[in-house]
């Protein structure tokens, strides 16, 4: 454990040191934070109403349409000059979010990965490798933060060729990989294609997460990659990753309690549900001056376990989030909205047209906008032409958004249609059988 | 050890405390810290009984001491070092000094005898004078007699109200430093101050009251970094910030 004091602190301490760290979040977030202030202050018990941790429920819940209203910095809990690291995500969401933290911030953060890369088995000998940025994207970095903490070796390999990813796991002999659970089924192609079995590598665990993976997708990774797989989750705007991770019993994620306050409530009905029961995830911070959320509706669908598990972690653990509530869709830690991708449809293409996003056909990371022909434009060789122009354009915009390869393609209205007629708005294949 | 939650406390009409939660474990220094009036002496006095909470609760060792009496409470080992020090001017220092073992058990005459010893052992100073009368002493030495006193009773949570208050910058120092001592020697303490800075350099967790709400908790070392607390109550110059 990386922190063993904390990690399995009595279940009275735990709630006790939450019940003060969200008074004192409540008490900041009245003082600085004027979105909160002007929702909180009508209701009339904020904070001082607030006595007990039962008391959160009766509070309003944040949305990301708040946050992107609140863009740029309306949401932040300190002067702009104490905010030492921004985080703009990219991904088509109807407004920007961003991730914001103070040099305290990101001290924590680390340490919250420190724990969750130490309950996968990263130890200070480990030769940890990422697949991805490590500067800016806030997944990369913060493994990278942990890693170094922890004391181990890390390579950072950015860009999307596996195969140099194959070769620098051979050479410098990685023992963790530290990434999406798309990179992990590329590299799966890629050890086929180079006849190279997980015997050729000295891989041991696979530390995955940041988008939705199911139980098949895993036994698939752990059987062609030979390596445990250990999951972690990340939020945003708690910690992306650190929020939660899976212990050597792999049954469930322990959430970082002491940072983060987890509910789980019923979509429909906004009310709060008991443990074992499955709801959106909501998360209030307890220790995060940047940017502070309370409350926050992640969209994730899990359910809370709260049963003592067998690592001696007292934190409690949720199940790996894989659907979610809205039509949000998930691919390499980006989000999608259909409306928003409309959007950019339509500005490109003139005319509002029948769309959907599929992710997963020829990959895990697979994205592919269809569009239904626009009946006007298809009349005359030139409109064909100036559709192809478009399409070629709608697709550097998209990839160009999401940070992404987009593909896209024009099709016939029909060939959109599912077995209830209109054409649904996502097609997820990611599922595997 | 000692566990508050939620404690709202006032003096007649003005509400003092406002949903105060901290805790302390045994063998910490946890120390409270902001400016005048913030609430940081007033919840110390809930905390031995001289001031009763309006609602919350208090928990000592795992036991509910919520609304107990402040001799109860010292018995269960709390001891109060109030501010201004209260040594009793008119009686000598070692007078002082055995009056402050007057809660523990009869019958304990010469455990009573080797704790004052002890007291003098760590404290030469108060032995050189232990005839002298009180008042007579300087405002570092009355300090230091006001914490033996407390240490008389024994207890295992002592709470020190504004210590270095009138004291030259070296001589509360001095003081801190016997303080922090005395952590090694398994005490627990809950240091009131508003000398931010010489209580987080002892400190190993603190809490940040301001008009009777907490505002800001964590690490001594969070809290030193912390540009809010610097601005506030470490005199970061103005000078160096520009907003």
């Amino acid at each position: 454990m990386w922190q063993p004091d904390i990690e399995t602190m009595p279940r009275d301490e735990v709630l006790q040191v939450q019940l003060e760290r969200l008074q004192v979040t409540l008490n900041r977030a009245m003082r600085n934070v004027a979105f909160y202030r002007e929702r909180f202050a009508p209701l009339d018990f904020v904070p001082d109403g607030v006595r007990s941790l039962e008391d959160l429920a009766r509070l309003p819940l944040t949305s990301r349409t708040d946050l992107a209203e609140g863009y740029p910095y309306e949401f932040f809990a300190v002067p702009l000059r104490e905010v030492v690291r921004i985080d703009t995500a990219p991904g088509l969401t109807q407004g920007p979010t961003v991730s914001a933290y103070t040099r305290v911030d990101l001290e924590h953060w680390a340490q919250l990965t420190a724990r969750v890369m130490t309950m996968a088995g990263v130890t200070a000998d480990s030769v940890v490798q990422i697949p991805f940025e490590t500067g800016m994207f806030d997944g990369g970095f913060g493994f990278l933060r942990g890693a170094q903490l922890i004391g181990a070796s890390v390579i950072s390999v950015p860009g999307g060729d596996y195969r140099k990813q194959v070769q620098v796991m051979h050479d410098y002999r990685t023992t963790v990989l530290a990434a999406l659970p798309s990179d992990a089924l590329h590299l799966v192609e890629e050890l086929e294609r180079a006849e190279l079995g997980p015997r050729g590598l000295w891989l041991q665990v696979a530390l995955l997460g940041g988008e939705p993976w199911s139980d098949s997708v895993r036994e698939e990774i752990e059987e062609l990659l030979g390596v445990r797989t250990v999951a972690n989750h990340g939020e945003r705007l708690a910690a992306w990753p650190g929020f939660a991770g899976e212990c050597a019993a792999r049954e469930g994620l322990h959430v970082n309690e002491d940072h983060f306050l987890a509910e789980v409530v019923d979509p429909d009905t906004l009310e709060p549900l008991p443990a074992g029961e499955e709801g959106e995830l909501v998360i209030t911070t307890l220790e995060k001056e940047a940017l502070p959320v309370i409350r926050y509706r992640t969209g994730d669908v899990c359910s809370m376990i709260t049963e003592p598990c067998e690592c001696g972690r007292t934190f409690a653990r949720i199940t790996r989030p894989e659907a979610r509530t809205d039509d949000t869709i998930v691919v390499r830690g980006i989000a999608i909205q259909p409306q928003a991708v409309g959007e950019t449809v339509e500005s490109v293409l003139g005319v509002a047209t029948d769309h959907q996003i599929a992710v997963g056909e020829r990959h895990f990371d697979d994205v592919q906008v269809r569009v239904a022909v626009p009946t006007q434009q298809t009349g005359t060789e030139r409109g064909l032409v100036e559709l192809g122009r478009k399409r070629g354009h709608l697709e550097r915009e998209l990839s160009a958004a999401l940070g992404l390869v987009v593909r896209v393609a024009i099709m016939e209205r029909s060939s959109l249609e599912g077995p209830e007629g209109a054409p649904s708005a996502v097609v997820d294949m990611r599922g595997r059988e | 050890m000692l566990r508050l939650t939620s404690i709202d406390a006032s003096y007649g009409r003005v509400q003092a405390l406002r949903g105060i939660s901290l805790h302390v474990d045994p063998g910490e220094i946890v120390t409270l810290i902001g400016g005048n009036g913030a609430g940081k002496s007033t919840t110390l006095e809930v905390i031995s009984g001289l001031l009763r909470a309006d609602r919350g609760k208090i928990v000592l060792n795992g036991e509910d001491v919520t609304g107990w009496r402040p001799g109860k409470l010292v018995r269960a080992g709390i001891a109060h070092v109030p501010e201004g020090r209260e040594v009793f001017g008119s009686l000598s220092v070692e007078d002082n000094l055995i009056l402050g073992a007057y809660p523990r058990p009869r019958g304990s005459r010469e455990e009573i005898a080797a704790d004052l010893q002890a007291q003098f052992d760590r404290f030469p100073r108060l032995h050189e004078r232990r005839r002298q009368l009180a008042g007579s002493l300087s405002g570092g030495e009355q300090q230091m007699l006001a914490l033996a006193r407390g240490l008389m009773s024994r207890p295992k949570l002592l709470m020190l109200d504004e210590p270095s208050l009138g004291l030259a910058p070296i001589i509360a120092n001095d003081f801190l430093t016997e303080v922090k001592k005395l952590r090694e020697e398994g005490l627990t303490v809950l240091l009131v101050e508003q000398n931010a800075r010489a209580a987080l350099r002892i400190a190993d967790r603190g809490y940040v009251v301001e008009t009777g709400r907490i505002v800001l908790d964590g690490t001594a070392q969070d809290l030193l970094d912390n540009p809010e607390v610097q601005r506030a109550y470490l005199g970061r110059a103005y000078g160096e910030i520009w907003e």
